[in-house]
């Protein structure tokens, strides 16, 4: 097994079993745990709020960063969101049907989403904020050029195509997951990935030799 | 019929789903054995592939050491707000700041309303003190 898509799944705190290779299933432990340290943070164990933030942070600033395109504002939104949840706990219900990290992917995105109301349209990714692990500086530039072209066409997408896309693809949430977190319906959902990933495409055809 | 049904299906689960089939929904298993045995359908997943490459050439940004460092160190200057406080912000957040002074200020008027009337005198007992003209004591 190669490629993005286990290491994605690692990356982003999702177990795949041997005997279901079809589905991504979340972790048990790691939902449970995500439920125990809240009950305790509603405590004011500020040890727990810790391990919450470390387990975490990462993987919503990478997030924010997909929606904002700026490092800086990024942790911002992602440090206002966690303060968030020291300061009111109780904001999320363990009763809910709902995961920790469901409910908060939520709050982050609907996050960037004002900011970017706000402002001017998404840009690129800082470039101080980019880590670049490529070999030959010739190749870098190529990589470079074709990464900002992606950048630029996901950056024109309609609002919630762009959410689709990022939370269903590069999140590698669920369909069902993602569609809970921007508030549609599954089908809605689906139509916007759909339409999301044939722009791009026709937009990168280039790319992939697609016609 | 059932090929060419087979065959548009498969085009759409490709498009929404990726050219992963394991990353396929459960109940199309049947559905992503057929595509992975079928030559036609090879060179869909390969351009599907390339796609999906492309799109993940996308630069991952690079998080600052010590974030999670700073979150923890901020929150400490923070305390928890108590739940008493928190139905209070519930409430503040449901409802304006208008209706919220509304209810108020008719909360009050109501029970200022109350505290002001005489109290009902006992039966049988005569509140009245004053004395009739011309009687004698």
């Amino acid at each position: 097994m190669t490629g993005g898509t286990f290491a994605g799944a690692r990356r982003s705190g999702v177990r795949v079993t041997s005997a279901e290779p079809h589905a991504l299933v979340e972790a048990n432990d790691n939902t449970l745990d995500d439920a125990w340290l809240l009950s305790r943070i509603t405590q004011g164990d500020h040890d727990a709020f810790a391990q919450l933030v470390r387990r975490h942070a990462p993987r919503f600033f990478r997030v924010a960063c997909r929606f904002t395109g700026n490092g800086t504002e990024s942790e911002d939104i992602v440090q206002d969101a966690f303060l968030k949840i020291w300061e009111r706990p109780d904001l999320w219900k363990s009763d809910r049907n709902t995961a920790f990290t469901t409910w908060f992917y939520r709050i982050v995105v609907n996050q960037c989403l004002d900011l970017a109301k706000k402002k001017r349209p998404v840009g690129l990714v800082d470039e101080q904020s980019i880590e670049d692990g490529r070999i030959t500086q010739e190749q870098s530039m190529i990589e470079q050029e074709r990464s900002t072209l992606v950048e630029r066409e996901i950056a024109r997408l309609p609002e919630r195509q762009r959410t689709a896309l990022n939370l269903c693809f590069y999140e590698e949430l669920s369909n069902k997951e993602a569609a809970e977190i921007m508030g549609v319906g599954l089908k809605a959902l689906q139509a916007l990935l759909m339409r999301a990933k044939a722009t791009l495409k026709n937009e990168l055809k280039i790319f992939t030799g697609g016609t | 019929m059932n090929m060419t049904n087979d065959s548009t299906e498969i085009r759409a689960m490709i498009a929404l789903y990726g050219s992963d089939t394991r990353l396929w929904p459960r109940e199309a298993r049947e559905l992503a054995k057929t595509a992975s045995s079928k030559p036609e359908f090879a060179a869909l997943f390969e351009q599907e592939k390339r796609f999906e490459q492309l799109l993940r050439s996308r630069r991952e940004p690079a998080i600052t050491g010590d974030l999670c460092d700073r979150i923890i160190f901020a929150s400490l200057a923070r305390a928890p707000i108590p739940a008493i406080a928190g139905w209070m912000m519930e409430l503040r957040n449901r409802f304006n700041r208008t209706a919220i002074a509304a209810m108020l200020a008719l909360g009050f008027a109501i029970g200022f309303g109350i505290l002001a009337q005489p109290p009902s005198p006992a039966p049988g007992v005569s509140h009245s003190y004053t004395y009739e003209e011309g009687a004698i004591l």
